[in-house]
């Protein structure tokens, strides 16, 4: 018994070492939200998975279509909506963030082009350990989902 | 006396009564409110009158949203995330509203708290993106400052670091009744079943009441 015990604490220990996993990141169900005629700044979401065994560090976004990709967080103060921006985002080993209406969101800033239902937006997020993550990203009208 | 007639007679006087009995029931049963996530003022508190500009410029004053509810939302147009999320949820709501009978049904309201920027042109593309009814209303700051004091709305002009700026602004929804007096507020986060849940059962609640 203690021998078929110690079996099984062996192979539970190797495959736990085995699981040391370096899978990259990736985005679910990204979109962009279509923009009322002539707006300066859309907002775009996703959950962003790290399914990898090692902390991510998301640094910065950037898209062809727009002069500058931010993350920012709109916060409920006493009432009050606030946005506010965050440079960096930590996603814990097996974490994922969520980026929702109202919520944590992307910030697209300066669009190139007049963008409607159906138009595609690429995002580049970026990592840092360098690494890259290319979104393609349908702009959907309406509250989201 | 016949027997028919004295029965009559009972008959009728315990109609009386019956009715008697409904009548007193029904004006001084103290009418329970409806359980809301809003803030239900069973009083509704009469909004000193602002002058305001609609999305063709002409003035429109707040007397002119008398004889309809209103559901009424502050928030600027350079707002990516949440006045597009809350407007579109509005306009969701008022869809979900539509089997109730015309006159109960709500008219949108969106109202710029960035009038600087937010100039009638762009409040007409704006609100019409989302609802082709919503009325979208600019104006003078002083006139916009005055209506947030009286209604409790809180804004403030938050420069960005890229350049511009932003508005917090509070994120409450507010119920005008039909005498355009404030009778309801629905506190963030929102959702399209709270709102519409919501409201249904003040209108309803007030309707009994009056
Ligand atoms: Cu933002």
């Amino acid at each position: 018994m203690k021998r078929v015990l110690s079996i099984f604490l062996l192979v539970l220990v190797s495959a736990a070492g085995c699981a040391k996993s370096s899978q990259p990141p990736y985005a679910e169900d990204p979109w962009v939200r279509e923009p009322p005629p002539g707006m300066s700044m859309l907002a775009g979401y996703m959950i962003l998975h790290n399914p990898s065994s090692f902390e991510l560090t998301l640094t910065g976004a950037s898209s062809p279509d727009f002069a500058a990709v931010e993350f920012h967080n709109s916060v409920m103060e006493d009432g009050v909506s606030r946005m506010r921006q965050e440079t960096s985002l930590v996603l814990g080993a097996g974490e994922a963030l969520r980026f929702v209406p109202g919520g944590r969101h992307m910030m697209l800033i300066a669009p190139g082009r007049q963008f409607s239902e159906g138009d595609k937006v690429l995002i580049e997020l970026s990592f840092s350990d360098g690494s890259e993550l290319h979104i393609t990203a349908p702009v959907r009208s309406g509250g989201g989902h | 006396m016949g027997l028919q007639r004295i029965l009559m007679i009972i008959g009728l006087a315990a109609m009386a009564v019956v009715a008697g009995l409904w009548l007193q029931l029904r004006m001084s049963a103290p009418a329970v409110p409806p359980e809301t996530n809003a803030t239900l003022l069973r009083t509704a508190r009469p909004v000193g009158d602002v002058r305001l500009q609609d999305t063709l410029g002409n003035e429109l004053s707040l007397q002119q949203l008398k004889g309809r509810w209103s559901l009424v939302f502050f928030g600027f147009t350079h707002c990516p995330d949440v006045c597009p999320t809350t407007l579109a949820i509005l306009s969701q709501v008022a869809r979900r509203l539509e089997n109730l009978p015309q006159a109960q049904q709500p008219q949108l309201v969106f109202i710029t708290v960035d009038p600087e920027r937010d100039v009638p042109e762009v409040m007409k593309g704006y609100v019409e993106h989302f609802d082709k009814n919503m009325i979208g209303l600019t104006g003078e700051l002083s006139q916009v400052e005055a209506l947030a004091a009286q209604l409790g709305v809180a804004f403030q002009k938050v420069p960005l670091d890229q350049g511009g700026y932003s508005m917090d602004h509070s994120a409450a929804i507010f119920m005008l009744n039909p005498g355009a007096e404030l009778n309801a507020i629905i506190s963030a986060p929102h959702s399209v079943e709270g709102i519409a849940g919501d409201y249904r059962k003040i209108v309803e609640f007030m309707a009994e009441q009056s």
